[in-house]
């Protein structure tokens, strides 16, 4: 039974490692996470219910000592004003469709987002869960899960495309280009 | 109300609105300019967008620390669970290979075996007075008063367990012929005797239909079990131990 456990976890890591930098947003802090996750886990596996997915308890470890360390410190990522952000007049549906992302900017973007929804769009966007899986995990009610997402999502946006070069800027360093 | 259609538009776009909304929120999209705006947005910072972004670090080794951490790290005791459904079918599946020859212990489950049988002929109109015998794990017995009913039963001891109160139970199939089954369960109380807790209707077993014939006493068992199912090991010891009402 204790093999298993630990052979799950080892299967277990690399998503665990993946989810742990969309919550620091570095490898190494990631990587410590991962550590502190995992001995804790096995510290704990009383706690774990068998015939409950392992790897989803371990999301829930790693999520909440992520959280705790940033209360610990204080540190905060910028708060978007939700009205602000929803008062943007609207532009051309593909120029949003056709924002272009890039890991940097999305990391740059995403730490600057309140914990509990960095928490969730690192479930559902780069972990791939359902939205009830992420409730599960965090332990929220999916009504939650949803309305953090979606402050998430626009909030993202916003950050992304002004971080993008605006259109006429593209055109114009394309006519002084050789 | 915006909000909420702004979370249903977002699960609509993330393909996790049940297909029933999806008619209604997609119309609420198409004469709302502002939540259609909104689903632009999603759309751009999408989950499958993000994840791409991301999936080349599952690929990337693990550290070895990390390994480590995993395989060497002291561990904990593993949670005993209380045995769910499928665990109880394995146990059962365990327990019907067994063979029951410990003496004495007809001696012992007979009365409920027997109570059990007087409970479940009243489902199916049997006298109770042709329930004369019990019956010994697996083997056939007719009622004494043949005459009353041409019905055969097997009585065949299934799970054994602690209740909350300490005492020893058992569930019971009771077979009438080969596709008809009822099941049952009794615990011994302080006094030796055994009493029976529960009994279910006759039902079909061997069929889809088994597991919702054998489901109440699977439930009543989950909601009185203490700590795990007894192996027959444990259940002979048990039995052995107290076959008068001396048990404690």
């Amino acid at each position: 039974m204790t093999d298993r456990i630990r052979s799950e976890m080892v299967a277990a890591l690399p998503r665990l490692r993946r989810f742990a930098y969309g919550l620091t947003g570095n490898t190494d802090q990631g990587d410590d996470l991962v550590q502190e996750t995992c001995e804790r886990a096995l510290s704990r596996i009383d706690q774990w219910k068998p015939g409950t997915r392992l790897d989803s308890w371990m999301y829930r470890i790693a999520q909440n000592i992520w959280l705790d360390r940033i209360r610990a410190v204080k540190v905060r990522g910028e708060v978007i004003d939700l009205e602000v952000v929803e008062a943007m007049p609207g532009t051309d549906g593909r120029e949003e469709v056709d924002l272009q992302l890039t890991l940097e900017a999305v990391d740059t973007a995403l730490a600057k987002l309140p914990p509990e929804q960095r928490a969730i769009v690192a479930l559902v966007c780069i972990e791939g869960v359902s939205y009830k899986e992420a409730a599960q995990i965090t332990g929220v009610p999916i009504g939650t899960v949803m309305s953090r997402l979606a402050r998430a999502r626009q909030t993202l946006h916003a950050l992304l495309e002004e971080a993008a070069p605006a259109p006429q800027q593209r055109v114009s360093i394309a006519k002084i280009g050789p | 109300m915006m909000k909420f259609a702004s979370e249903k538009a977002m699960a609509l776009v993330d393909g996790q609105l049940a297909p029933a909304e999806a008619p209604a929120v997609i119309q609420e999209i198409a004469r709302t300019p502002a939540l259609m705006r909104l689903v632009q947005k999603y759309l751009a910072v999408n989950p499958w967008k993000i994840r791409q972004l991301y999936r080349d670090l599952e690929q990337e080794p693990v550290p070895d620390r990390l390994t480590d951490a995993v395989l060497y790290s002291p561990m904990g005791e593993v949670r005993r669970s209380s045995p769910g459904f499928v665990e109880k079918l394995a146990a059962l599946a365990a327990r019907t290979r067994e063979k029951y020859t410990v003496p004495g212990w007809s001696l012992a489950a007979g009365p409920a075996l027997a109570g059990a049988l007087v409970a479940v002929s009243a489902y199916t109109f049997m006298p109770t007075s042709s329930v004369g015998a019990y019956a010994d794990a697996g083997v056939m017995v007719p009622p004494l008063e043949s005459t009353a009913s041409s019905t055969q039963l097997v009585v065949t001891p299934q799970l054994a367990f602690r209740n909350k109160s300490d005492e020893l139970c058992r569930m019971l199939e009771v077979n009438y012929g080969a596709k008809r089954a009822s099941y049952a369960v009794a615990c011994r109380k302080v006094t030796g005797n055994w009493q029976m807790m529960m009994a279910t209707k006759p039902g079909p077993v061997g069929g889809p239909a088994d597991a919702g014939v054998r489901g109440p006493a699977y439930a009543y068992v989950d909601a009185t079990i203490s700590g795990e199912l007894l192996t027959a090991e444990q259940e002979r010891d048990a039995l052995a131990k107290t076959t008068t009402g001396s048990r404690p």
